[in-house]
């Protein structure tokens, strides 16, 4: 239980005891508390006052399934605001099986052209490497040539020319359970904050040995058995390995809330042509993998490798959020390009999400037509080459909107918004308004539970007991976000939310109940909204753009029905 | 009548006269309903969750026509 201080101003390393403070905290809930501890709210977060935050979930590197998610946090470039971004792969196990609670790295390099590597071996020592051979490159061949150079034995954490470039739209991407950088920490341009630091990567060993003890292992090991066989039996889980999260393309799509040509309508005419069905049938016949291991400890597979004619390597994983913002969200139907695109973003260290809608922003204003795919290929590698549309396109759809003098750009604290449009789904839209974390629909998927076909009890165009609703997801999220487990392992609660506290407890070595589960969400919401404040942002700021509430959506043509008075609301605590 | 019937998801597998692009045709008497499709293919009634006929969201008790299209989904979690 220690932390990792990198300090790039003066490129020393110090390692210290985690403070009594941040006890029984990973993930989110530690990046969280911590950022609004201790960066100051109103600092640039390009600057050396910002503090990037890289920790494993509580309960990341133990034997539970699914439980391999790193929290990165930071003050985002992009909304202004709190960020936390998570991501699978094998690093968040990595760094727990070295007994390090987090990596914070603080400062600024005096030389801004400086790039460093941070090294970290199996038994946890840790090195700041001059990394300027580095620079500049795209995240594949990075990691091609850090593996060469220093062992495929390791997970990869790292920027493209995206993050190099400090633009807003900058993913951090680490390393699948293939050694591919091809998982993204995608949202809040968290890139750019690694590039100002003159950070390109962290190389983290795959050997370590020094997992912190658990206080009753036997309890841990009872209670993570009953979790795995909850995900196991759930129903949806075959259909996750099989379609992946495209599998929401079609039923979503169905319901008219699946955001076509930048959300001008809610179904898509092309969409057979997208769906998670076709999407998975193009992959076998072509002799790439379904129900591919991403991630470590993962007995869901929702993964895939999408491969060309030929049998060749395009991208993995092809997602449903991806496959929406470069496929409806620009009227594409053409599965390789988006394919592409996702491969593009990954490779040159972008947000598939934010990426695509800032591309759907321009094609809305004029500048390319909806469904020319080449168009939006080529406007996401000019983000590498660094042109003028380039760093409008990597700085996402804000940046876009504003230069076309566009008003139809579908951000939320400018931070795009995901594959569910609100009209359509009116508990999207409390998520989307209230999250300190800006568009994500993460903070709290109420997806189904708007939808009486899927088992929801919630009217999903009117507003009565969204906000409740939205509340109750988003505080339940903070603490899964804070354990590390995957979102589509969730099913495993359904051995009991009492059976997760009880592994909580049994790390910690003492009591941890539903109550203080349920406490450990609302410390977390309000140390984010508690920073989003000091940083200047007011209930103004958790309001969607006017055309959701002016543009009714087809084919239902209903607009968003929350009132502002019903927003304010959601967190009254 | 005959109609058209896609499944989506799992919820074509195992059905081996289900293409999983192009779905399966169905005769079935005039008068049918939604519910006897679901009942004819053997789906257990709680696996599915959206339906829709010829693109338009429908229910078991909507009545079918020759032509049809309609298109079953699994219920869905996730994020």
């Amino acid at each position: 239980m220690k932390f990792l201080k990198i300090d790039m101003a003066t490129q020393t390393i110090t390692t210290e005891d985690v403070p009594a403070e941040y006890a029984g905290l990973g993930g989110r809930g530690l990046t969280s508390i911590m950022i609004n501890k201790e960066v100051p709210a109103t600092c640039n977060p390009l600057g050396p006052e910002n503090k990037l935050i890289i920790a494993p979930g509580y309960l990341s590197g133990t034997i539970l399934v699914n439980s391999c998610r790193l929290s990165i946090g930071a003050k985002s470039p992009l909304t202004g605001g709190i960020k936390e971004s998570n991501v699978g792969g094998t690093v968040a196990a990595d760094i727990a099986h070295l007994g390090i609670t987090a990596i914070i790295v603080e400062g600024k390099p005096s030389n801004s052209e400086a790039a460093y590597l941070l090294k970290i071996d199996a038994d946890g020592n840790a090195a700041l490497l001059d990394g300027s051979a580095y620079k500049g490159l795209r995240t594949y061949e990075l990691v091609r040539q850090l593996k060469e150079a220093y062992g495929e034995k390791n997970s990869i954490t790292c920027i493209g020319p995206a993050g190099e470039f400090l633009l807003t739209g900058a993913s951090i991407q680490t390393t699948d359970a293939d050694g591919r950088p091809c998982r993204a920490a995608g949202r809040g341009g968290l890139g750019a904050v690694m590039g100002s630091k003159g950070l390109k990567a962290v190389i983290v060993d795959r050997g370590g040995k020094a997992t912190d003890a658990l206080a009753d292992a036997d309890v841990f090991k009872a209670s993570a058995k009953l979790y795995a066989k909850a995900v196991r039996d759930d129903d949806f889980t075959p259909a996750l390995a099989e379609l992946g999260s495209a599998v929401l393309v079609a039923p979503i799509n169905a319901v008219g809330a699946f955001p076509t040509r930048n959300a001008r309508e809610g179904q898509f005419e092309g969409v057979e042509k997208i769906t998670g069905e076709t999407m998975a049938e193009v992959i076998k016949k072509r002799g790439g993998k379904n129900a591919h291991m991403g991630c470590a400890q993962c007995i869901i597979r929702c993964s895939n490798e999408y491969v060309d004619e030929k049998g060749d390597y395009v991208t993995s994983s092809l997602e449903y959020e991806t496959i929406w913002s470069m496929g409806g969200m620009l009227g594409n139907d053409d599965l390789d390009s988006i394919a592409k695109l996702d491969f593009l973003c990954d490779d040159i260290g972008l947000d598939t999400m934010g990426t695509g809608v800032a591309v759907a922003v321009a094609m809305d204003a004029g500048y390319k037509s909806f469904g020319d795919a080449q168009a939006a290929i080529d406007m996401v590698e000019e983000v590498a080459a660094g042109t003028e549309m380039g760093k409008l396109i990597g700085n996402g759809p804000g940046a876009v909107g504003k230069h076309f003098k566009h008003d139809r750009v579908p951000v939320m604290k400018n931070q795009s918004m995901a594959a569910y449009d609100p009209r359509a789904i009116q508990g999207m839209a409390v998520t989307y308004a209230t999250t300190p974390m800006g568009g994500d629909h993460t903070a709290g998927w109420v997806v189904a539970d708007n939808l009486e076909d899927f088992g929801g009890t919630l009217d999903r165009f009117s507003a009565e007991g969204q906000v409740e609703n939205s509340r109750k997801s988003q505080l339940h999220m903070a603490a899964v976000d804070t354990v590390g487990i995957c979102d589509f392992a969730q099913s495993g609660f359904g051995a009991g939310l009492d059976n997760v506290c009880k592994m909580v407890a049994a790390k910690l070595g003492k009591a941890f109940s539903e109550d203080d589960w349920a406490a450990l969400g609302v410390r977390i919401l309000k140390a984010e909204r508690e920073f989003n404040r000091n940083a200047g942002f007011t209930n103004k700021d958790d309001r969607l753009p006017k055309m959701f509430y002016e543009e009714p959506l087809p084919p239902h043509n209903k607009v968003v029905v929350i009132s502002d008075e019903e927003m304010d609301k959601t967190f009254d605590f | 009548m005959e109609i058209r019937v896609r499944l989506y998801g799992t919820l074509g597998a195992g059905l081996a006269a289900h293409d999983p692009i192009k779905g399966l045709r169905l005769h079935l008497p005039e008068g049918s309903d939604v519910g006897d499709v679901i009942e004819r293919l053997e789906i257990p009634r709680k696996k599915v969750g959206i339906i829709s006929v010829d693109g338009s969201l429908a229910k078991d008790d909507s009545p079918l026509q020759n032509g049809n299209f309609v298109r079953l989904y699994r219920p869905i979690f996730g994020g």
